[in-house]
Formats: C-alpha cells, structure tokens, sequence
C-alpha cells in the first residue's frame, strides 16, 4: 500500500483513513518528526486497525549530514570531531572505534597506560550514554522524575569529561596513538569519587522502577524479540542479549584492555522492553567494575602516547623546542601521513551495540572510504517487527528500548 | 534579577501595567521543544537540575507549536527537516521569537555538505544567535538573557513608533546580530574544513 | 612503541611453525607497506575452537608476537617515506578475530572452494584480515552456504556497503562490501562483490532480514540497484531527492543546489559564501 504525502507536521496528525473491506478498517498515523518522544528527528508511519497496529514504517533521515563524505575530504587525523557528532550522547565511544580503526590500518598499537585511560574513558561514556536512554525511556513512558535523576548524574560524568579534555559533550579526545597531553591532575580523585557517589544513585533508579508495578505493567511482555529474529535482524547490544544471545565484543573479540578486565555480561530472558531496562541497568553496573580494575591496574607514570611513528603526533614539549619536531608536527597536521593501503573493519562494543569502522586506503592521506557502520542503524530495522500487532501506547516504549540517536542513525 | 533598571531605554516612560505585561512576556517564554541534533542534549542538560531553566527562568517546553512563543533551534537543519522548520515556525503564534542555538543552526556548522542547510536563517528569521559547538548551558542563558533584552526593546519600540516600526527595529537586529557572527561561527566553522582538500568546482550558486 | 615490563603479561609463546608460504598474500598493501609480516606470524591456531574458560587468553599470548628486545628475534629494517622520518611498525599483526591467515587452512574458503569453484576471484589478507571477493551471481548462494553450515555458522551481516572505485580502476565501478560476523566461532568475514555502474547486484534480503535497510542506504548513497529487494526507495536523503547519488567520487560535496525557502523574502545573507573560489 503506499503512503499518502501529506503535510508531516506537528505531533500525531491523521493522515488517511481507508476503509479496505466492510469489515476492517485502517488509520495510517503520522508520528512526525517533530514528537517529544521519538528521541530526536524520528518519523514513524503506523498503520493501525483500532488501536493495534498493523504495520510501522519509520522513516530516518532528517538528519542525515554526509559525515561519511566529509570523511573522505579529510586527512584521518582531521575526523575525530565528526565521529563526536554521529552519537552524541556517547562521544568518546565513537572517537575510541574511529581511532582503533586507524590504528590497526596503520598498524600500531597505542601504549599500556594510554590503552587503561581509554577504557576508564570508554566505560564513563558507557554508563553517560545509559543514562540518557533511561532517562529519556523513562520519561517517555511517564516516570519524569527519572531524567531529572539521570541527568544530574551525567553532569559529574561530564565534568570528569570536561577535566580530562575540554569539552563536555562533543569530546574529541581519542588520538591516534595514544593521548598526546597528560592525565590533569586531581582526575584520578574525581574518578574515584563518581565511582564512591554512582552506586547509590543507581539504587534510586532500581528503587523507582524496577519493582514499580506501572513500569513493569507497561514494559513487560511488550517488545518481544525472538533470539532468531534478534540475529536476523543484525542485532547487537542489549537487544541483542536482551533476548538471551551471549556475545559482547569486549568479552568475545577483546580490544584495548579488556581481556585483563573481570566482568560479567547480562543476558535477558524474554528479550522483552523489561528484559533490556534490567540488561542495560547491569551494564551500567558492570562498568563501573571495570573502572576500578582499571584504576587499580593503571600504571601512574609512563608513556601516555607512540613515539617515533610516521602516524602520530610529534610529543608537544619536542615540538615547542626542537626544529625537526616542529616541521614534523607541521607536515603532519598539514600534508597528513599516507596510510597503508589497505581495508580494515574494526568493531567495538558501543553503549548501543557493535559500532564498526570501515577504511578502505588508497595509500593517500585521506581515507578513499569511510564507512561508519553505527548500531542504531541496524537496531531500529526491528521497530516494524516488534510493533507488529502490538498497541498504539507501546509504540514509545519500543522506540526507547532500542536506545537510539538519530545522529548515529542518519550519520 | 538586578539588571532591570539597566535595560531600560533612559528617555521612554512606561506605564505600571505595560511593565507587567512586558515582564510576564520575557520571564515565561514557553519553547517549543525541537531539538534535532547534539545541541539538543545542552538544551536538555540546560533545563535538568544543574542548570535550571525551566523554574528559574519560568520556561517551559511544550510539544506543540501553537502554545510555544519561542523556538530553540538546536542541531543541524538538514534540506529534508526544513520545510518542517518552516511549517512549525509559521504554526506558532504571534508574537514569537526564534533562537538560533549552536553552530549547526547559525551556519551549518562543521557540516559544509550537500545534505545541510547553511543556517535556520535560510528558513526562518532568526534573533539571536548563540555560538558554540555545543554551546555550553551557560552560553544558552547568555542568549536567553539577550532575548529578554530584544523582548523589552520590542515593546517600547511598538509604544514608540508601532508595531511595524519594531517590526523594523527587530529586522535591523537581526541584521546586526548576523553581522557580528561572521567574526564568530563562520571561523569556527570553516576552521575545520581543512587544508589541501580536492576543489569541488561544479558547486553552483543559486539562481 | 611501549616496552614496559609488565608483571601481569604472560610469557609469550613461541608461535607455531607455519606450513605454507603467505608471504605474497598479503594485497593489497603492496608499495606503500614497510613491513611485510613473517611467516610464523600468520599461520597460528585457528579461532574456531571455542574457548570454554572464563577468562579470554591475553590477547598478547594469542597474537604469538615476540618482543623487539628479545635477541632472538631478527629485526625488521625500518622503512622511510618521503617526509624522511623512520616508520617502525609495532605491528598489530594477528589476533585471530578473523580466522588463519591462509587459503589452505580457513575454514570458509575451503568450503566455498568445495560448493562453489568459480565463485572466488581473489582472497587478500591484511593485517589479519580476510577479505573474499565473490563472483556476483554467487553472492546468495555463497551466503547461504555460509550462514547455514553449522560449522561455520556466520548468522549476522555486521554491515553491507559499498566502496565507489572511479578513481582506483575502470571497471567494474562499485564494490559491494559485506561484513559477516559468526558468533558460535567468533570471528569474522568480508565478501566482496564487483558491481559494475548499471548492473544490479542480488539481494540478501531473503536471507537476512538486516540487509534490507542496508541495502537501501546503499542504494540511496551509490545508485546501486539490488535484485530482489522488496522496498528499494530512498532512506537518508528526501525520497524525491533528484540530485543523484551523493556518495559516488564524481559527486561534489557541497551538492549541487542551496536550499531555498519558498515564501521567505528575506533570508539572512549566506555566510559561508565568502570562501567559495
């Protein structure tokens, strides 16, 4: 059936209704682009036959920006900033799989210390980005005193993010080989002391919710995914292990550090709304463990970046005082180094699921292609699948639970 | 607040109830809820327990056009999100104010490409301009404050010289607030183009 | 590069003797690439054992990769390119995420080999990488062989793309790029399939369920048609979006046209102009 093109205006707008037969009736549903609660510039088109639905259509785009293309007018280490911009509530995440990425098409391996800051950097990220799902999941289904909670969390996160490289948000702080400015001081006690105040704030949100009777009315049994469909579908995340299916990146193709990390990964059981709402509030937790291993096992001096490499960047004190250091930092922010030529694939567990990066090198100083291969993409493919003969009501509940970020979606 | 007395034009003389409805209008403004991008995170963040905007400043979001005075524009405008832009900021009723947040909404931002808008300018008039990649909330008062500020200018000008001479006024202040921008955003943004990038000859210029 | 001695790395291991040359398969890192990886280096244990304990090996052990300062190991000259600094490569070489580096042994090309003989036009590996180009008209039944055989089991398309070859060679003009993930073996693989500029490519659609957004974001961004999709219309870009297809290399990146409120009289006077040559 095809869609009528109307006006994709305000919030819920009736587009069509079409009688099909006397005996059934269907209402095609505009949720536009403009909606609080499509976590962005979402449009979904419903089918519904009475309050069931029949069919969904989302349809992404609205902020599709042409990231990969700048990618390829860009030297690779001019990009990080846009990878900031695709997930932007997970910055360092995005910035921590372009940079493995280059690094492996280069061929070198950033040193120890770099790679335990990476991680302690990659899972604060982690637990921000949950934040903000359950935050806003939370508030979409009716509990607004969550994302008040949530958000005042995410500030220290942010605060820890703003010491160590400027910047709240849009961080950029990944370079390839390492980190090229030291670790600020007083970061390790700011650290700490989130992982000191987290555990009990994260005792609200299980106190609000977990055993809440509305939440788990509105979330269980809602949005079920099948384990054959979750691999069908290329599901990744805690959607995938929402429905049982063990397998995170960091415990099944270790990366950085992790292989020395103890941890352990949720698995649902149903692989319902309810099921990812619990699988997502033990990750949280398992990130945090992470992050005192991490601070345990951190060496405290040592290099933080590659010396001697084509690929990164001269050290800034040589820079500052020698000359050969400062026509090398010049040659390589201006004219860039020639990458291998070559293709790498490297996948990393995202908050969301697996975010791969795919460079194909032509041995220039700009990727010839860049292509971010981003978790929400793939996920949100399973909106028509869940939302089939469900109701109206739980439609923001399913489009919170896959935990999407449109800027991630339409890169 | 303690810096009304400042913002007073020195020689205009207001009455007692227009001062409260001049007050009633700045100090509730209701924005729509629109974000579309990172900044909307900072918009977001902006109105959470840290930075309070909304019982601070008496603001609230709403999610329809037709009870919002005031569009945040927050995030990048793509070519296929603005004519929805457009229809949202046409729904809205007079008098209704347009704040342009971040470097995406003023002028494109880092995304110089073929799926971009240059600025929500294109699309509808903006009045103030807040720079910033993401600007940070405290950037966001600043240009919330100023809006305030055109607020009050507006309605002494419409006592003054009538609705369509601060209609003027307003024109010229967006003008002058565009103007001073290009020392900002635009340099901001261009500084990440980046050098010895391939020409791309066949861009055109409008007709 | 990072010599610490650290307590917690376990002893490396002598990596295994290999059984064939690989040396030469390493395309296409050809001229540009200092380092040419030794033999022992490629042929370790295959990933396709599942390890049943708790914890992963250390991921130094698996690469079998030996220290610099260890005397025994020869050391490889440096190379230098035109800025005149040394190159040493740390080389992350092999980590076993994408099974043996060699033809003979990988478990995949064997079984495509035995099904379906003229289906490969070219294995490549690099840096542990296996990429496998396919013939078109196998693609689907390559790919079904490879998700249905228990043993290799690769159930999830991680990502379909494709990669415009304008500038590299003549024909065929696309390259259709395929990552398949096994989660039973945990490792991964990549197909590659040439398209050339009017050609359409076959479809996964029928067998997975994911490549149905994919491949139309591929369509929407290349202008490559696929067999058999059954919703092939623009994803990322408006859906009468008339100006082609933005990711192809003759596509500039600034577009073709502004945009242009209708009905507004006066927008603000564009800023980014200024710079236009």
């Amino acid at each position: 059936m095809s869609m009528t093109e109307a006006p994709h205006t305000g919030t819920l707008q009736i587009e069509d209704e079409r009688q099909i037969s006397d005996t059934r009736r269907e209402l095609v549903l505009n949720m536009g682009p403009q909606h609080p609660s499509t976590h962005g510039v979402l449009r979904v088109v419903l089918t519904l036959e009475g309050e069931t639905i029949v069919s969904t259509d989302p349809i992404i785009g609205y902020l599709h920006r042409g990231v990969e293309k700048i990618g390829e007018t860009r030297r690779y280490s001019q990009f990080t900033p846009w990878t900031d911009r695709t997930d932007y509530v997970a910055a360092p995440l995005n910035n921590l799989g372009y940079i493995l990425t280059v690094e492996k098409l280069c061929g070198i391996v950033a040193p120890e210390r770099a790679q335990y800051w990476r991680v302690i950097m990659a899972e604060l990220s982690r637990i921000a980005s949950h934040l903000v799902w359950l935050g806003t999941h939370a508030l979409d289904i009716g509990a607004l005193s969550m994302s008040l909670y949530c958000f005042r969390e995410r500030e220290l996160i942010l605060d820890i993010f703003e010491k160590f490289c400027g910047a709240r948000l849009t961080t950029n702080m990944m370079e390839i080989g390492g980190f090229s400015r030291g670790i600020p001081p007083g970061l390790v006690e700011q650290v700490e002391s989130f992982l000191q105040i987290f555990p009990e704030k994260q005792q609200e949100y299980v106190d609000l919710l977990s055993a809440n009777p509305i939440w788990i009315a509105r979330t269980r049994g809602v949005g079920i995914i099948e384990p054959d469909a979750a691999l069908d579908y290329g599901l990744t995340g805690a959607c995938l292990r929402g429905s049982g299916i063990n397998y995170d990146i960091r415990k099944a193709q270790p990366y950085l550090v992790y292989d020395r990390m103890d941890f352990d990964v949720p698995l649902g059981t149903h692989g319902d709304v309810y099921d990812r709402y619990l699988v997502r509030m033990e990750e949280m937790r398992q990130a945090l463990r992470i992050i005192r291993q991490c601070l345990d096992q951190v060496p405290s001096d040592g290099p933080l970046m590659l010396n001697d490499s084509n690929y990164v960047i001269p050290p800034h004190d040589t820079v500052l005082r020698t000359a050969e250091d400062m026509q090398r930092h010049f040659v390589w922010v201006i004219k860039g180094f020639n990458a291998p030529k070559g293709e790498v694939y490297v996948a990393i567990e995202h908050a969301k699921g697996e975010l791969g990066h795919y460079i194909y090198s032509d041995g220039t100083a700009n990727p010839y292609r860049l292509r971010i291969r981003t978790p929400d993409f793939v996920n949100l493919q399973v909106l028509p699948y869940m939302a089939q003969g469900s109701m109206l009501a739980d439609v923001v509940a399913l489009i919170g639970t896959i935990d999407i970020v449109l800027g991630s979606v339409d890169r | 607040m303690g810096l009304i007395e400042d913002r007073f034009e020195k020689n205009v003389l207001t009455t007692s109830v227009d001062w409260v409805f001049n007050w009633a209008r700045r100090s509730s403004f209701w924005w729509l809820q629109f974000g579309l991008a990172c900044c909307a995170i900072e918009m977001i963040s902006a109105s959470m327990p840290r930075y309070d905007l909304s019982e601070r400043f008496g603001m609230l979001y709403r999610a329809t056009p037709r009870q919002a005075d005031l569009m945040i524009v927050a995030g990048t405008v793509t070519k296929k999100m603005a004519p929805i832009v457009r229809t949202l900021y046409d729904q809205m009723a007079d008098p209704k104010w347009v704040l342009s947040m971040g470097s995406c909404a003023n002028v494109g931002g880092p995304f110089d490409t073929y799926a971009v808008v240059q600025g929500v300018d294109q699309v509808v008039p903006v009045d103030v301009y807040v720079p910033g990649c993401p600007p940070l909330p405290e950037s966001l008062y600043y240009g919330i404050l100023e809006l305030q500020n055109k607020v009050i200018k507006f309605d002494t000008f419409a006592k003054k010289a009538g609705k369509s001479g601060a209609e003027q006024e307003r024109d010229r202040d967006r003008r002058a607030a565009k103007a001073s921008l290009v020392g900002t955003d635009a340099v901001i943004s261009s500084a990440s183009v980046g050098f010895g990038t391939p020409t791309d000859n066949s861009y055109t210029r409008e007709p | 590069m990072s010599q610490d001695s650290d307590p917690n790395r376990k002893d490396q291991q002598t990596p295994p003797e290999a059984t064939s040359a690989p040396a030469e398969k390493l395309t296409p890192a050809a001229d540009g690439d200092p380092i040419q990886p030794k033999d022992d280096w490629a042929a370790a244990s295959p990933a396709s054992e599942i390890s049943t304990a708790d914890e992963p090996q250390s991921y130094r052990s698996r690469l079998g990769l030996a220290l610099a300062s260890d005397p025994d190991v020869p050391t490889v000259e440096p190379a230098h390119d035109q800025t005149g600094v040394q190159v040493i490569d740390s080389a992350l070489v092999y980590t076993g995420y994408w099974g043996p580096l060699d033809e003979s042994m990988h478990p995949a090309i064997i079984a495509i080999r035995n099904h379906f003989p003229d289906a490969i036009e070219e294995v490549a590996f690099f840096r542990d990488e296996v990429t496998v180009r396919i013939r078109a008209r196998f693609l689907q039944d390559v790919a079904l062989m490879l998700r249905d055989q228990p043993e290799l089991a690769y159930r999830v398309v991680s990502d379909l793309t494709a990669v415009d070859m304008l500038n590299l060679r003549a024909t065929p003009r696309f390259d259709v790029v395929i990552q398949l993930l096994s989660i039973r073996n945990r490792q991964r693989l990549r197909l590659k399939v040439g398209i050339d500029e009017q050609q359409p490519c076959p479809s996964l659609t029928g067998i997975y369920k994911v490549t149905n957004w994919l491949e139309r974001e591929c369509y929407d961004m290349f202008g490559i048609t696929f067999e058999g999709h059954p919703d092939l219309r623009r994803m990322l870009l408006p859906e009468d979006w008339d100006e082609g297809h933005p990711l192809r290399k003759d596509y500039p990146i600034r577009g073709f046209k502004q945009y242009v409120q209708p009905g507004f009289e006066n927008p603000a006077p564009r800023v980014r102009d200024y710079r236009r040559d």
